[in-house]
């Protein structure tokens, strides 16, 4: 089942750059963030509990275990190579669409890409992380690199000959349905490990629905592409193959945030008055 | 150490989702001490039947062998 092969001197190189890279960005981002806040306008974070620095640190090391665990089993099945790509292609992805997302809502610029989003108060922004990506914190990639990489694992265990359509459909679907406790329960007061602000018209369990088909298309559009880096590197390489594997998720990446816009734009224009499906007044 | 990892290898993803399921959506519903909350999870009972169901085959797929 493990891989012992020795890595290639270009499948060195790329795992080398990817690591170096993840950590040169959570560095200066951890400083931008708890140093220079006014950077990036970090919101106050007043009566959030949890945010001492050794509370912090120690909650980020839940996820970061959960992750070293997932990449330790990575590395043991799919070699070095393979599992950087995966770890890097998920920072890669997940950190600029929520960044994107984050920021656009922050700076109230989602009107200036479409006028049916001009209404839109903002998105959300995490409140709490010792370790950031930018404006999000690096627990939460280090969350969807392994709650992708355990989805994605399951389905290829449960349902190994079936179409990677399906098994990544799944794996979109199993994620989503985590988070539809997960996110109730970590923006309720008690956590409030992340706040929305957004004024989307359509809610399910009063967390915008566009957060849910977020999670579905993140998972479902990786593992779409992950399967897809064999078939790139074996015609590629590992250097080059690496490129175009990042250059493929940023596609994926654009039409991810491109659907969310227009569906939520649509929602705005269309659902009046919002809903909001709710199972005992949550 | 590498007998024993090589056993526990393929329930690893699992188990680490599980605990992740176990940290921030149980134990921290149950923190929240609101009954509603905890009840919520209910709602996760498809994830939990898949995880069982892959924890399941990858037991039955190491006796095969």
């Amino acid at each position: 089942m493990s891989i012992n092969r020795q890595l290639t001197g270009s499948e060195k190189r790329a795992a080398a750059v990817i690591g170096t890279t993840l950590s040169v960005i959570v560095f200066f981002s951890t400083i931008l963030h708890h140093i220079f806040p006014w950077v990036l306008k970090v919101q106050p974070c007043t009566g959030v509990p949890y945010t001492g620095y050794i509370d912090m640190f120690l909650l980020d090391l839940i996820p970061i275990a959960m992750g070293a665990v997932c990449f330790y089993h990575a590395a043991r099945t799919m070699g070095l190579y393979k599992t950087m790509m995966f770890l890097g292609g998920v920072f890669f992805f997940s950190g600029l669409v929520e960044n994107a997302w984050i920021l656009l809502g922050r700076n109230h610029l989602l009107g200036l890409i479409s006028a049916q989003l001009k209404d839109v108060t903002g998105t959300y922004f995490f409140t709490r992380g010792f370790f950031w990506w930018g404006e999000m914190p690096a627990a939460i990639c280090v969350g969807w690199f392994f709650i992708t990489y355990a989805c994605v694992y399951m389905l290829d265990v449960l349902a190994p000959k079936a179409n990677i359509w399906f098994r990544a459909a799944m794996a979109g679907l199993l994620a989503m349905d985590f988070d539809l406790w997960l996110d109730p329960v970590q923006v309720h007061p008690a956590w409030q490990s992340w706040t929305w602000v957004s004024n989307e018209t359509i809610k399910i369990l009063s967390i915008p629905f566009s957060n849910f088909a977020g999670w579905f298309l993140f998972v479902f559009l990786f593992s779409l592409a992950f399967d897809r880096l064999q078939r790139i590197t074996d015609r590629w390489g590992a250097g080059k193959g690496a490129w175009l594997f990042f250059l493929l998720l940023l596609g994926l990446k654009l039409c991810l945030v491109g659907t969310l816009m227009i569906c939520g734009g649509a929602a705005m224009r269309y659902v009046s008055p919002p809903v909001n499906l709710t199972i005992w007044g949550i | 150490m590498s007998k024993y990892s090589g056993k526990l290898l393929g329930y690893l993803p699992i188990l680490a989702f599980f605990g992740y399921w176990v940290y921030a959506c149980l134990i921290c519903a149950a923190l929240t001490r609101e009954p509603r909350m905890l009840k919520l999870g209910i709602i996760t009972t498809p994830l939990l039947a898949v995880m069982a169901a892959a924890a399941l085959k990858t037991a039955r797929s190491k006796k095969d062998r």
